[in-house]
């Protein structure tokens, strides 16, 4: 049977995708963010899952106003790198598991979350530069990556007690696959930023710091953060966070946290970062 | 009559709606036969639709053209009579197949910037664009219907309107002239339909009707009061869509003063709400009508569109929450900024910026946003920021010089801000900590 092993939340912020792509990681802005991943990558790099499901948001790329799911599951065999505007970053397409994902899918519709199956998507700096933080910059992903888009731009998003309960059915789908599959599972976006309008540029660092102790030590009252808390507390873009309790609910109730790192800034962005181990292990 | 000696010229409608069949009513039997007319409808999805309007064409003797080029060939006359939502399309359209120094009589119930903008794309063209405002009811002076002219051909058009035994006069040689006075009459026009609407709605479920139109007639006695409530209730429930569309003009022409057009918003939610019903006005008693409307509407809590609900996140500063209200407004503008990750339409944006927007009919303050760069303003109006960097990166902005020009900061400020630990969260967590600053 497969098995999920360890959850990784971090922020996406496109600019860090930019600064690996053009070698300024050493750069004085940039080097005390990158060093916070240096543990990070040998974590995964001994670890070598099988898989990696990565809860992320597309950010008006391959979903527009014309279709807007709540929960998309990408099923296909590879995701294409999108052109964001600046064209797609340097970075492998990202293949995926598309047995699992169909697994998955089923799973969690039989199990009353009825997602969306996706079966040709391109994938943005959401998905990607995660992957980059813990994989670095190889010619090919170590892994498949099963894709879990959730929408964060149309509000509302989904409560983070709903993605919450979405990470157990997760782990529930993973737990059933009739594989030998070691998975880790990647919950992205946030901390606190605010990209529009006059308050652009907000960050909250004690929010941010108290959303991850109670992530890490108690992930229901995490979960229970009412939407307008997000939004007044860490920025209207800070709401991403809710994609977090994603993974924290796939784990276990207790967990190790094995690296945190947080940084500001990225860009407009506070940074944040967990790994968290399931005991069982 | 003293009409000029030149016949005039051969005529052309596009849309044949309620004003078009009362024109050509009106024009008579032999000069309708002679019409080239075509409508949308007849392209409808819905064979029903495009029955009913081949159905009108068959009625009023008119021939119906199946594309819009065939109408227009050769024809001198143009008139536009469409919905005041489409009123730019269809010059747009017509501008692409006019023949050459066409009139173009623009008759649609537009603000006057649209009118501009439909006027620019006409004359590009080589056709000759009047702006024409329709005064009063079409029923029952149907051609003899007062019609305001404006713009550089007006006298022009005077000329062929006369000769076709039509009623108008030139309000000026500026395009917009005659359609700011038709728009600032509107908002008594049609403000007062709805202003009956809610008031004989409210009497009529209070049982109080009678004696609150009693009441008014005693004090205004220039209307029919109850006469007049079931005229206006009829005209509300069969034309309130297309009056609705008709007052985001107005709205828009009063915005446009530097005004707040606070009772037209009321006037556009009670017109749509009424209009969308779908309601056939089978009686002219208003309590009849009054009655079945309320039936209709049970607890109305349908949300005003316009206003919008208070949301508890509205009192966040600085900020502009994509929610349902938003997304709907910003639809179009955020569906051009999507267009832009295409490096074709990016190249095509950059080539006329003008031109590459009218494919997306948003309205007119988010046009100007768009052309002026406004990036606030472009949230306010429903974008999204995910979508407006689009529009960002197209100009070779990224994310946090987009923030720098958003917050009113130069890039290094922003920058140093961001460095420093960013925005502190004190003093920005609510609208009323802003007021001091």
């Amino acid at each position: 049977m497969a098995k999920l092993l360890a959850g990784v939340a971090t922020s996406h912020v496109p600019a860090i995708g930019v600064a690996l792509d053009q070698g300024k990681t050493g750069e004085p802005y940039w080097q005390p963010l990158f060093a916070g991943f240096e543990k990070s990558r040998a974590w995964m790099e001994a670890l070598r899952p099988d898989v990696a499901i990565v809860v992320y948001n597309d950010h008006a790329t391959a979903f527009s106003l014309e279709l807007i799911p709540t929960f998309a599951l990408g099923c296909a065999a590879e995701y294409p790198i999108a052109d964001e505007g600046w064209g797609p970053r340097p970075v492998p397409p990202v293949p995926g598991h598309p047995e699992l994902a169909w697994h998955m899918a089923q799973s969690l519709v039989l199990d009353e979350f009825d997602i969306t199956i996706v079966n040709k998507m391109e994938v943005d700096h959401g998905l990607t530069v995660p992957l980059s933080l813990l994989f670095g910059q190889p010619d090919a992903w170590p892994c498949p990556v099963v894709p879990l888009c959730v929408n964060v731009v149309q509000y509302p998003p989904p409560t983070g007690h709903r993605c919450f309960n979405l990470g157990r059915a997760i782990r529930r789908a993973v737990e059933s696959f009739d594989r030998d599959l070691r998975v880790v599972i990647f919950g992205t976006g946030g901390m606190s930023h605010q990209l529009q309008a006059e308050r652009a540029g907000l960050i909250n660092s004690e929010f941010d710091r108290r959303f991850l102790d109670l992530l890490v030590d108690d992930p229901h009252a995490a979960a229970a953060i009412p939407h307008l808390e997000y939004l007044r507390e860490a920025g209207s873009e800070g709401i991403e966070l809710v994609m977090w309790h994603v993974m924290r609910g796939a784990l276990d109730e207790q967990v190790t946290e094995v690296h945190r790192h947080y940084h500001v800034p990225a860009s407009n962005t506070a940074v944040g970062h967990l790994i968290l181990e399931n005991r069982g292990g | 009559m003293n009409s000029p000696p030149t016949a005039p010229p051969d005529l052309a409608c596009i849309g044949f709606g309620e004003a078009a069949q009362a024109f050509a009513a009106g024009w008579g039997a032999e000069r309708s036969r002679s019409l080239a007319v075509y409508d949308i409808k007849t392209d409808a999805a819905d064979p029903a639709l495009r029955a009913a309007k081949q159905a009108d064409y068959a009625r009023c003797g008119v021939p119906g053209c199946s594309t819009l080029a065939a109408a227009l060939a050769g024809r001198g006359l143009v008139f536009s009579l469409v919905t005041a939502d489409q009123a730019l399309v269809a010059a747009g359209q017509a501008a692409a197949c006019l023949a050459p120094g066409a009139l173009f009589l623009d008759c649609n119930s537009c603000a006057p910037g649209t009118k501009q903008r439909a006027a620019a794309l006409v004359e590009a063209a080589g056709g000759r664009y009047v702006d024409v405002a329709v005064m009063a009811p079409v029923q029952p002076q149907l051609h003899r219907t007062p019609l305001l002219l404006s713009g550089p051909h007006a006298q022009a058009a005077l000329a062929a309107l006369e000769a076709l035994g039509m009623q108008a006069s030139v309000a000026g040689d500026r395009v917009g002239a005659a359609s700011s006075t038709k728009m600032i009459r509107s908002i008594m026009v049609k403000g007062l339909e709805a202003l009956v609407t809610e008031c004989v709605l409210a009497g009529v479920r209070a049982g109080v009707d009678a004696q609150v139109l009693d009441s008014l007639q005693a004090s205004h006695p220039g209307l029919d009061w109850k006469r007049d409530a079931a005229y206006m209730l009829e005209r509300v429930m069969t034309h309130g869509v297309r009056r609705a569309a008709e007052m985001r003009e107005v709205a828009l022409t009063v915005a446009q003063l530097g005004l707040q057009p606070r009772v037209t918003r009321g006037t556009i939610a009670w017109q749509q709400r009424v209009g969308e019903l779908g309601l056939r006005a089978a009686d002219d008693d208003y309590r009849a009508l009054a009655t079945a409307l309320l039936q209709r509407l049970g607890t109305d809590t349908e949300e005003e569109e316009t206003m919008g609900q208070i949301q508890d996140y509205h009192d966040i500063p600085g900020t502009y929450v994509f929610d349902a209200e938003q997304s709907r407004k910003g639809y179009h503008l955020n569906m051009f900024c999507m267009s832009l990750r295409s490096a074709d339409n990016r190249a095509a944006f950059k080539a006329d910026e003008a031109a590459y927007l009218d494919r997306f009919p948003m309205s007119e303050e988010q046009r100007e946003a768009v052309l002026k760069r406004q990036w606030n303003e472009m949230l306010r109006l429903g974008g999204n920021v995910y979508y407006t960097s689009k529009l960002a990166a197209t100009d070779g902005i990224n994310f946090q010089e987009l923030a720098a020009r958003m917050t009113g900061v130069s890039s290094e400020e922003y920058r140093h801000m961001m460095v420093s630990g960013g925005r502190p969260i004190e003093g920005n967590r609510s609208k009323s900590e802003w007021k001091h600053g």
